[in-house]
């Protein structure tokens, strides 16, 4: 019971533990930014501060630099196995947004990365940190939603998800992406990132007049006018925008169904 | 401040193109609860289409669902209404699309079933309306929507209402409201219609203000603890797993089944915090003095309760899935972290003579199960009392436990067996694999004696009827 932040908590929890304790190979894809932060302590929380999986992260090496700092520095403070994903051979072949367009561009740098690093592990489980709010075509997404072996997800034929059940993974299945917190807002999650004290880079914070609302790589994450400067007053901010939370992210929008043509090839 | 309160889960369900994903779109739209930017996206993508502005593109994101002009997926929609949260479902009305509908449902308490005027009750309409029985959302508005095509005719709206309040009281759903409304024009929405001023209760958005915010948890009743797994933790194993019902602290009496072992609670870990009780819904580990070996499966009780096994289940079954359920298939019953394999014994009542089920089916169906699970009635463990379904490996049907049979006999001959099956509350229900029906017949003889003890003659003859019926005499 309780308030709607404690009952989000115990749901994700549960999420994550069905999600290990059904595929033990698992890990979580954490890309420094606060929605799989929230999601890396909700899976500390759920086996009391020692995860027994690895976290993953797809590298497409133009992340902000402040990202990989704070990536280093809490893999050492919490103990974790990180995994450093790459598309070595894209990268090398000089792989950029501008070269051949951003859908080229994300579905080489962090699709086909992330493909490779399911493969090398032998993974059967990626439990990530997408959210129905952020994005229409992520609204339609089940907590366990299944992958073909052509990595392609399916939409237009999702399994039945009822009372926290869930179909388990088929022959023709070859992995499943588990979303412990696709029911959580962009609000949940800002509140919930001050209520348990988490350590968030502070691109987040308006410097200069300026924020980001969403980080991923430097070169396709625009700033938002801003004079937020703390967890405070971004949620002062939040409840009176105008403006949607990806905005700022070119991959979403560089042509009509983008981010479903990304998301059915397998982008998160 | 930031409200933290639980939110208000709402689904939208109805007969295909009846207006729903307008609705909520329309919704959205008067409720400021849409970015100038989606607003923009959406009138270019309805004039690249050639169409007037649609609604209904803000929910029907895929392409095909747009060209096509249908909802294919449940889209769940988060929005404040006068600083409230809610959660509104926007389901599919297509039958082929039945199992995303339902997964919309799964813990709304409250639920718009949309109407077209113009073309009235439907199946689907009439189906998700079982469904909402079935799923005990009982705070339910009808909405009758398209009233521009009529002309805001106050007539056909009241003749409309009767038939459709009719139809839906033989599926036992009793709508609070019934709305004349355009959802295209925002008529009865938002705000209240002027050209409907005959109408004056509920608007949409009244009755969504009016509803209640979700409870999916009580800390009433006996604790239930089902295992979701084991885990090492300070040298020792700690289970895993969440509070479905009731609450816990350290120094309670537990028992573990299957088994039965019983211990005290030392413990209720959390990260980072200290032993606190728990509540209903919390997601903890439970350390047990006494008990170092957890499975997955397990369910941990407090001790004063004897669980039933669950051998032969009564439930009633929704069936979503292209292929249908018959008479003797095996499925995989699940309920939380238990799992077993079963046997589908009956479906129906003796007389009625089903066979199969199908895609969209409600019936009662009789389950024999093969592992020691612990299920439960909605009355008692409501969490224990859903279980859902795994036909040819696909998630196809969930149930609500309606009655947990008890084994009454069980004869063993050279060339046959038989058994027979109790309900402790009313009597023989169910008995079968009668090969060598002599043997059966002393075996049901038994219970039917039992029976008469405890009911008397005249149901006796009744009972045996149904079941002579039931084996082909």
């Amino acid at each position: 019971m309780g308030d709607r932040l404690t009952h989000l908590e115990n749901q994700s929890i549960y999420t994550i533990r069905e999600a290990y304790a059904n595929y033990p190979q698992s890990a979580l894809l954490w890309s420094i930014g606060k929605d799989s932060t929230v999601l890396l302590w909700l899976c500390l929380k759920a086996f009391l501060g020692k995860l027994p999986f690895p976290v993953l992260h797809i590298d497409t090496s133009y992340k902000f630099k402040k990202m990989y700092e704070q990536r280093d520095r809490l893999v050492k403070e919490w103990g974790l196995n990180l995994i450093v994903a790459r598309n070595e051979e894209a990268l090398s072949q000089g792989m950029n947004p501008e070269k051949e367009g951003r859908l080229a561009c994300c579905t080489a740098l962090k699709t086909n990365a992330l493909q490779k690093a399911i493969d090398a592990n032998n993974l059967k489980a990626i439990i990530l940190g997408i959210r129905r709010d952020e994005h229409g075509i992520r609204s339609k997404e089940r907590v366990f939603s299944p992958r073909k072996f052509n990595f392609k997800w399916d939409y237009k034929n999702q399994p039945m998800e009822i009372w926290e059940q869930h179909k388990s993974l088929g022959e023709e299945d070859h992995h499943f992406r588990i979303h412990p917190i696709l029911s959580w807002t962009e609000m949940d999650i800002w509140l919930y990132t001050q209520r348990e004290k988490l350590p968030i880079v502070d691109l987040y914070f308006s410097s200069e007049g300026r924020r980001f609302r969403s980080i991923g790589c430097e070169r396709c994450c625009q700033p938002i006018e801003s004079s937020a400067k703390n967890l405070e007053e971004v949620l002062l901010e939040l409840k009176t925008t105008t403006t949607s939370e990806r905005a700022g992210r070119a991959q979403d929008k560089e042509s009509a169904y983008m981010m479903q043509k990304l998301r059915s090839l397998g982008y998160m | 401040m930031i409200n933290e309160e639980q939110r208000t889960t709402i689904v939208i369900v109805g007969h295909v193109d009846h207006g729903k994903s307008t609705l909520l779109g329309r919704l959205l739209l008067e409720t400021g609860n849409l970015p100038q930017e989606k607003i923009d996206e959406i009138e270019k993508a309805s004039a690249d289409q050639g169409r007037r502005f649609e609604y209904a593109f803000l929910t029907d994101q895929f392409h095909e669902e747009r060209s096509a002009n249908v909802t294919i997926d449940t889209a769940q929609v988060f929005l404040n209404l006068k600083d409230r949260p809610f959660l509104i479902v926007d389901a599919p009305g297509h039958k082929e699309f039945l199992k995303n509908m339902i997964s919309g449902t799964s813990y709304a308490k409250n639920a718009l079933l949309m109407l077209d005027v113009k073309e009235g009750i439907r199946e689907q309409t009439e189906r998700h309306a079982q469904i909402l029985h079935f799923m005990g959302i009982s705070r339910i508005a009808v909405v009758i929507n398209k009233m521009d095509l009529v002309d805001y005719s106050q007539d056909i709206f009241k003749e409309k209402k009767s038939e459709v309040e009719k139809v839906l009281a033989a599926h036992h759903v009793f709508p609070k409201f019934v709305i004349p409304a355009s959802s295209y024009f925002g008529e009865n929405i938002a705000k209240p219609s002027e050209k409907m001023n005959w109408y004056k209760e509920a608007t949409v958005l009244d009755f969504f203000l009016g509803c209640v915010a979700d409870t999916p948890y009580s800390s009433e009743g006996s604790f239930c603890f089902p295992v979701q797994m084991s885990f090492g933790y300070e040298g020792r194993n700690v289970a895993l797993g969440r509070v479905e019902q009731g609450r816990v602290q350290s120094g309670d009496n537990v028992k573990v089944f299957p088994g039965g072992q019983s211990g005290s609670v030392e413990r209720i870990v959390r990260h980072q915090s200290p032993d606190a009780p728990a509540d209903a819904g919390s997601s903890i580990a439970l350390m047990v003095s006494g008990i170092n070996t957890f499975a997955r499966g397990n369910i941990i009780l407090s001790s004063e309760v004897v669980p039933k096994p669950a051998t032969e289940v009564v439930c009633q079954l929704l069936w979503a899935s292209d292929q249908p359920l018959k008479v003797g298939d095996d499925v995989i019953v699940e309920c939380r972290s238990q799992q077993s394999k079963a046997t589908v014994r009956a479906i129906g009542e003796p007389n009625e003579g089903i066979k199969h089920l199908e895609n969209g089916d409600i019936q009662s169906v009789n389950l024999n199960i093969q592992e020691n699970i612990f299920l439960s009635v909605p009355n008692e463990i409501p969490s224990l009392s859903k279980v859902v379904l795994h036909h040819n490996n696909t998630l196809s049907g969930c149930a609500i436990v309606s009655k947990l049979l008890v084994l009454m006999g069980f004869v063993i001959g050279s060339s046959s067996s038989a058994f027979a099956y109790i309900d402790p509350g009313t009597g023989v229900t169910f008995a079968t694999g009668i090969l060598g029906w002599v043997i059966g017949f002393f075996t049901v003889a038994a219970g039917g004696a039992l029976f008469f003890l405890k009911k008397g003659w005249g149901k006796l003859k009744e009972r045996f009827h149904s079941f002579m019926k039931n084996c082909g005499f």
